[in-house]
């Protein structure tokens, strides 16, 4: 007998008709514990995120503005002696919105620790305390610059900077929203504001190595992504999504970007922490969504591995 | 069509408990892996394509199963703490109703010292009698690569075979 025929010929393991049996109900005692597992494990995560992410929206939200303080001097508490440590600037399209600038998750803030205009700048908030006129919280313009001091005796001051009057005859003025005053400044004051400014947005620009090495990530974190959908799908020949799920996820992909405008529009501007829990909802919704349509066990595990290089990706793209 | 467990139980337990025995080599593992095979089938039923048959689709689990299973144990006895882990199955220990059977026990012996890819292979094609495409399909692999591994396979098996062989004469 050949080694083939040998092959086919060996003896094989038998169970008898008790032990399959009794491996038949195993199966199925375990099978029932699992959906009751399931079934419990996915209220829990639904309702923890959902509490989870009421309770962090909050506090974002809350960490995203910062309270008026009426009784606040204007112009800050600083002398002639006084020096500025650090200073940091953020577009922000929500004028009447005090955004706290010592939060890290506003991406778009640029800061400088360093200046030759720094010197220059504490004459200028020493004249504007001395000559700050009362103002009614109005903005004439849409989009302002919001600046952020730190002094070197621990005081802070958090001031807005625009514009009034039409453009041949505009004045610019120095706005500090806690103590509702305003200050006109002078051409020269206003040449070396912006020459701060100016100094701080030239620090930030984007390079060529900057944008050749969040290009490199966008495809190394794709790369990861698709390898790890085909590995899935491969394991248990998981069905590949048809064009409903496509247009499903694209119009999640819509809602979370109309979304997205909305709250900026809100915020003043791009909010790190705000824009991860809406990439977050938006996941958990389709997801739902799939569960409902499918009947398919959400894939936890696969789906949590995905959202946590996503964060990964996004956190790196933002800030490095 | 949806995947009607007892039905698939009853038709295929005991070709897919047979086919994981003959990669693992012990009992109480290849039940708990068939039982394993069953649930998940049941967990993901909904994305059975039905492209290939329910068997093949439950070797495939069977096998990744299995393969999750060499990958946990390998990692295991990585661990300081666990060196002691069960070691019964890296050899081949014939049970009781081998016993009688001579030949089948020499190749239970020889099919276990091969390399897990020759062995999946010689298992599928020789024993299983599976066709080539139907295996790389199981295998996840390409067909030339499953033509390769049971050609290799089954010489590394016929040297393993013929030098036990002479061990057991001697």
């Amino acid at each position: 007998m050949n080694l083939d025929e040998q092959l086919k010929e060996m003896v094989r393991p038998y169970r008898d008709e008790l032990t399959k049996d009794s491996s038949k109900q195993a199966i199925m005692k375990k099978m029932k514990k699992e959906s009751i597992r399931n079934r419990w494990i996915y209220r829990t995560v639904l309702v923890s995120t959902c509490v989870i992410a009421i309770l962090l929206y909050a506090s974002f939200f809350a960490s995203t503005s910062i309270q008026q303080d009426v009784t606040a001097t204007p112009f800050g508490n600083i002398d002639d002696q006084s020096k500025i440590e650090k200073v940091i600037v953020l577009e922000n399209e929500n004028p009447q919105r005090q955004l706290n600038l010592k939060s890290i998750f506003y991406p778009f803030k640029e800061s400088i620790t360093t200046s030759e205009v720094f010197d220059d700048i504490i004459p200028i908030l020493l004249a504007a305390r001395e000559q700050a006129i009362p103002w009614d919280g109005a903005f004439e313009e849409e989009v302002i610059e919001d600046i952020h001091f730190t002094f070197s005796n621990g005081e802070e001051l958090y001031l807005k900077q625009s514009f009034e009057g039409d453009i041949p005859e505009h004045v610019n003025f120095l706005y500090d929203p806690n103590a509702n005053m305003k200050y006109a400044l002078s051409n020269e004051e206003w040449r070396t504001i912006t020459a701060l400014t100016d100094e701080i947005h030239s620090q930030h620009q984007f390079t060529r190595w900057t944008f050749i090495w969040k290009f490199l990530m966008v495809i190394i974190v794709l790369g990861i992504l698709f390898i790890i959908e085909k590995k899935e799908q491969k394991k248990f020949n998981v069905e590949q999504k048809k064009k409903p799920f496509a247009i499903m996820n694209t119009l999640c992909l819509l809602l979370a970007i109309y979304i997205c405008n909305k709250i900026i529009h809100y915020l003043g501007t791009i909010h790190f922490g705000v824009a991860i829990l809406l990439l977050i909802s938006v996941h958990s919704f389709n997801e739902l969504i799939n569960y409902i349509r499918t009947k398919q066990p959400i894939r936890w595990k696969f789906s949590s591995l995905n959202l946590f290089i996503i964060l990964i990706f996004a956190i790196l793209l933002t800030y490095f | 069509m949806a995947f009607n467990f007892e039905q698939e139980y009853e038709i295929h337990s005991d070709r897919i408990y047979q086919y994981i025995y003959f990669l693992v080599g012990h009992t109480e593992t290849a039940e708990d892996l068939t039982q394993e095979t069953f649930i998940k089938a049941m967990q993901y039923s909904a994305s059975f394509r039905q492209e290939a048959s329910a068997f093949t689709w439950l070797m495939k689990i069977a096998r990744n199963l299995t393969y999750d299973y060499f990958r946990r144990k390998r990692l295991i006895q990585f661990l300081p703490f666990r060196k002691e882990y069960d070691n019964r199955e890296t050899v081949f220990t014939p049970e009781k109703w081998l016993e009688n059977h001579e030949e089948s026990k020499q190749l239970y012996e020889a099919l276990h010292q091969l390399k897990l890819d020759y062995r999946e292979a010689i298992v599928l094609r020789k024993i299983e009698g599976f066709s080539i495409k139907e295996t790389a399909e199981i295998l996840g692999w390409k067909e030339a690569k499953v033509k390769n591994c049971t050609e290799r396979g089954m010489k590394a098996l016929k040297q393993f075979l013929l030098k036990g062989g002479e061990e057991h004469e001697s």
